[in-house]
């Protein structure tokens, strides 16, 4: 699990530290740094990644000089910190270095989350989750939802129970709907279809509502067999009902608390950004869950929740959501 | 001095933070503007003991001015005592009660002076106060008696229409107009006391309390 990332010229994020837990929900205004955070993630990943291949990379203008992310990581009770460090100058390409402070053998043990497969940030997009994909033999779920369809037609082969779980928690969030099919609208094509609880008429992707796609790939994250280790969701509220979003809390606490919900699996860490005083009102009873994105004239600065002194006395006579967005938490846009 | 102002639109916070000014004598800096989901009366309610913990804990706020909307609840008794309300319903009172309330509740923070609290009641809507030396008709004792059944020529929409020229302004409008009336109301503080004694007359009364 990720304890903290420390974010150093990194766009926005001029130094900037992010604590985390096995579940995380950060809050702010925009451009406080929460989507920034989940770019430097994919940074993070992807310059390890190079790294290891002995690469060289050439990166974008909006890198300042010299880029550093701090990993500090807890495995097997362990703690490392992992900092990775990209520098620039006119006459080179970049170069960047990774080493373990704690551990200088950092071959030997590779950060389970600095690998592709480990970790995913999702922002879902209805027109990409409806799309007719082509098959593969292991079919992966795109960051924006695309792919749906083979990671459907993968489930409904390899596990056939679990997307039997999937089409009742379907109907539990959507009860319109009762149940997933799959089908071939091409050669080496798959498409999926909904069908409805009455008059079990099947609605192709194509003519399903986006708060509906969007649903559907959350559950898909939320009952795959092998989920990464570590999933950020920007916005998952965004095109959902409020009444849903108790069922979007519960699919996130479903990955990072698996034991509670019937899982034999690993906790995945999970990372989600929200702007919704609708979804924060849900995480009342746990502000250790919450970060706060400040913006100020020093920058960028994260604050978890339950740091903040007085924290239970402040929050006990209304709504987290409606505290929050009152600004006297912080997290707000500037008053004009 | 630094303050919070509570209200239910940030075109009235403007508005207020100008009267208490004129009201004390002074410019005052503003520590917080809490900004609440649009919703009224029930919001501000709800949220003032968390607003007045968070003045109290991480801020240097030494006063709070809350204003409100009477709305049809009834116009606060002046005769009452501080410590009794009025009826069970009176916006002053309930405000009053809250902030009480909530301070007696707070844990004492070394060099920390407890925080002055203020209370209006815009009667029944803060664009009635606007209307003060532009239209004679437009008073508490004239809403009151609106209350008890006689007949008036306003009502909360009809005084937005005479304020803003439209009962669905744009914030900024909003704020425009609030801030341009509320610098004309500079000068007509005390006439603004006599027409809303309650609504406005306890606010006035309030902050004088801070000096």
């Amino acid at each position: 699990m990720i304890k903290s990332i420390r974010f150093q010229n990194f766009k926005a994020l001029r130094d900037a530290t992010l604590p985390l837990g096995p579940f995380t929900l950060i809050v702010g205004p925009n451009g406080s740094g929460k989507s920034t955070a989940m770019q430097a993630f994919r940074f993070g990943s992807t310059l390890y990644q190079y790294q290891r291949r002995g690469d060289w990379i050439t990166v974008g203008s909006e890198l300042s000089s010299e880029v550093a992310v701090h990993f500090k990581w807890l495995l097997d009770e362990t703690e490392y910190l992992t900092t990775t460090v990209l520098r620039t100058n006119a006459s080179s390409p970049v170069k960047f270095s990774t080493r373990s402070i704690e551990n200088n053998a950092l071959e030997r043990i590779i950060p389970p989350f600095l690998g592709y497969e480990g970790f995913r940030v999702f922002s879902f997009d209805a027109n990409a989750i409806a799309k007719p994909v082509l098959t593969s033999p292991d079919p992966q779920l795109g960051e924006d939802g695309s792919n749906l369809a083979a990671v459907l037609d993968g489930l409904r082969d390899s596990d056939p129970e679990r997307l039997e779980q999937m089409n009742r928690e379907l109907n539990r969030w959507l009860p319109e709907f009762d149940r997933i099919f799959l089908a071939t609208p091409e050669k080496g094509k798959k498409s999926f279809s909904l069908r409805t609880t009455v008059g079990h008429h099947r609605l192709p992707a194509s003519e399903l509502s986006q708060g509906v796609l969007l649903a559907l790939a959350f559950l898909a994250v939320a009952y795959a067999p092998n989920p990464p280790s570590i999933v950020c969701f920007e916005e998952p509220d965004r095109g959902i009902h409020p009444r849903l979003f108790v069922d979007i809390r519960d699919a996130m606490y479903r990955l990072g608390f698996p034991e509670n919900y019937g899982e034999k699996r690993k906790p995945v860490q999970v990372i989600a950004t929200t702007h919704s005083p609708y979804l924060l009102d849900l995480y009342k009873e746990h502000p250790e869950q919450i970060v706060i994105a400040h913006k100020d004239e020093q920058g960028v600065h994260f604050e978890r929740l339950s740091d903040k002194p007085h924290i239970d006395e402040i929050l006990e006579s209304a709504p987290l959501g409606d505290i929050w967005y009152s600004g006297i938490l912080g997290g707000v846009p500037s008053a004009p | 001095m630094k303050i919070a102002v509570v209200s239910e639109s940030p075109a009235d916070e403007a508005a207020i933070k100008i009267l208490v000014d004129a009201i004390l004598g002074h410019e005052t800096e503003l520590v917080s503007a809490a900004r609440l989901r649009p919703g009224g009366w029930p919001q501000v309610l709800q949220l003032i003991p968390s607003i007045l913990k968070a003045l109290h804990y991480y801020t240097d706020a030494e006063g709070i001015a809350v204003v409100v909307d009477s709305d049809s609840s009834p116009v606060h008794l002046l005769e009452q005592p501080r410590d009794q309300e009025c009826h069970s319903e009176c916006r002053i009172c309930l405000l009053r009660n809250t902030l009480r309330t909530s301070l007696s509740r707070v844990s004492s923070v070394p060099n920390r002076a407890t925080i002055k609290t203020a209370v209006g009641l815009a009667v029944p809507a803060i664009e009635a106060w606007y209307r003060c030396g532009l239209d004679a008709h437009v008073n508490e004792a004239r809403w009151s008696g609106s209350l008890a059944g006689e007949k008036i020529h306003f009502t909360k929409r009809s005084l937005k229409v005479d304020v803003y020229g439209s009962d669905q302004p744009s914030l900024r409008a909003e704020t425009t107009t609030a801030v341009e009336a509320a610098h004309r109301l500079v000068h007509n503080i005390e006439q603004l006391g006599q027409l809303f004694p309650s609504g406005f007359g306890c606010l006035m009364a309030d902050v004088r309390g801070w000096l």
